[in-house]
């Protein structure tokens, strides 16, 4: 072992050996002292506050004048254009001019109508609720009629007494438009509807030839042209039955067999290819959609 | 001073505080750094881990009280704390750590049940403060300065009022004088 290495165990002493070196062996001069103080009063300031200076009180903040009228004419600002964009929003939501009903033509219709003639041609007036009646070619083609017979109930304000008023069958190729408030009436063939203050129910019954399923069994049905009624039959089995069809308010009435029997259904549109039924007895809903092969004969 | 005046020093402003602390107790409490900081520190690391020390004295006055104790036992609990603390960190800052295999490295220290080798090393840790004390001063100031406390010769030249060099060749001397008073004392017992 070197010197170094031995005068290195001086170290690890007990506390009261070193309290006796301490002072037997003084190791700060006075400089090493003044500056260990400056040193210990340097962290302090740091932290706790020069010397013991404490503080007090607080330091009154002058904000600008300005601030507020700033500050309040933003807030009007803000305002009135949340109230102005509110009231704008809610005219143009409740507008009525704002949505298009009309001049929509469709490619595709529900019905086949190669058996039937088209005699009329009615375009709807919207803003004044008329129907203006126009001569339209006859055809037999399949292209433009409307899949349904609407049966149209009104139901005035003023008096118990209700009118209804029934609607050919016409070219027009509106047909998306399934709107129960759609009244299509014609001049000639019905009585004046009530004014706008009535309340108007429309029944549209199937024209043409569809198809149905319900519980896994399909059908073939062929609706008369003019609304009155039709045919069935079962695809599986072949064997059917003739019905006639009443509107009533907003419902239809099936007469299968025997004018004696009533099944109340409600009949409900999606697009002009498909509609659905739901028969009130049986609880079911049955679907329906256009049958361009005509699979039940006439 | 009693313990009672020192409680009132301690919560008067820091600048009269320091400066009885420093002045009473400033020895005690570089010489408990130096002792745990041996090895590692250098003068300026013993000096801040020594303001540390009396700045947290300062700021822990409120829970010294004359009933729990005496001044000096308050300091030392406190100097001993924060001195192993610094101990720590510069054992971290300075990477002292070092590979076993290396032939170099300090032998490892004794094992908590080593009671044995600890005995060994106490007695010779005894037998060499004798040896420095045996000196007389200025060696035996020398060798504690420079070896315990860690100065510099020229630190020590100047506390001293000697040359370098005249430290150096005391240093020198001291060093083989005391190798040999160990040396017979291992003859001898």
């Amino acid at each position: 072992m070197d010197n170094k290495e031995l005068l290195n165990k001086l170290g690890g002493l007990e506390d009261h050996e070193i309290e006796k070196v301490s002072e037997e062996f003084p190791p700060l001069s006075d400089e090493d002292k003044s500056r260990i103080i400056q040193k210990c009063l340097d962290k302090t300031t740091d932290t706790d506050g020069a010397e013991g200076e404490t503080v007090s009180g607080t330091e009154i903040y002058s904000r600008p004048k300005w601030y507020k009228f700033a500050a309040t004419a933003a807030a009007i600002a803000i305002a009135a254009i949340g109230i102005c964009g509110t009231v704008y929003l809610t005219r143009n939501m409740s507008d009525p001019s704002a949505s298009d009903k009309q001049n929509q033509s469709t490619s595709a219709q529900g019905a086949a109508a190669g058996s039937y003639t088209i005699t009329e041609h009615v375009k709807e007036n919207e803003q004044t609720n008329t129907a203006v009646v126009t001569s339209a070619p006859v055809t037999t083609t399949t292209a433009t009629e409307k899949p349904y017979v609407a049966y149209t109930t009104e139901t005035s304000s003023t008096s118990s007494e209700t009118t209804s008023s029934t609607t050919e069958t016409t070219t027009e190729t509106d047909v998306t438009t399934i709107d129960p408030l759609n009244t299509e009436t014609t001049a000639a063939a019905t009585e004046p509807a009530t004014e706008t203050h009535t309340e108007t129910v429309t029944v549209k019954l199937p024209v043409g030839y569809w198809k149905s399923e319900e519980d896994g069994r399909e059908r073939y049905w062929l609706f008369y042209h003019d609304g009155s009624g039709g045919k069935f039959h079962f695809a599986e089995t072949g064997t059917g039955l003739s019905f006639t069809v009443d509107a009533e308010e907003d419902h239809a009435v099936f007469h299968f067999g025997s004018a004696d029997e009533s099944t109340k259904a409600r009949i409900t549109w999606y697009n002009s290819e498909s509609f659905a039924i739901d028969w009130e007895e049986t609880n079911s809903h049955e679907l329906f959609e256009a049958d361009p092969d005509e699979k039940i004969e006439d | 001073m009693t313990d009672t005046e020192w409680a009132d020093i301690l919560r008067s402003s820091p600048k009269e505080a320091y400066g009885k602390l420093v002045e009473c107790f400033g020895g005690l409490v570089y010489t408990i750094a130096a002792d745990k900081l041996a090895g590692c520190a250098s003068k300026d690391d013993i000096e801040d881990c020594v303001s540390d020390i009396f700045v947290e004295i300062f700021r822990s006055s409120d829970k010294y009280s004359p009933d729990n104790g005496n001044i000096k036992t308050f300091i030392s609990t406190i100097a001993k704390r924060r001195a192993i603390d610094a101990f720590r960190q510069l054992s971290r800052k300075y990477s002292t750590t070092e590979y076993i295999d290396d032939p170099d490295c300090a032998p490892l220290p004794n094992s908590p049940d080593d009671t044995e080798n600890e005995a060994e090393e106490n007695i010779l840790r005894g037998k060499l403060w004798e040896a420095v004390r045996s000196l007389g001063k200025p060696d035996s100031t020398i060798i504690v300065y420079q070896y315990y406390y860690g100065m510099t010769v020229a630190d020590i030249a100047s506390r001293l009022k000697m040359t370098a060099a005249a430290v150096q060749k005391r240093s020198l001397r001291a060093r083989d004088k005391i190798k040999s008073l160990i040396g017979k004392g291992e003859e001898n017992g």
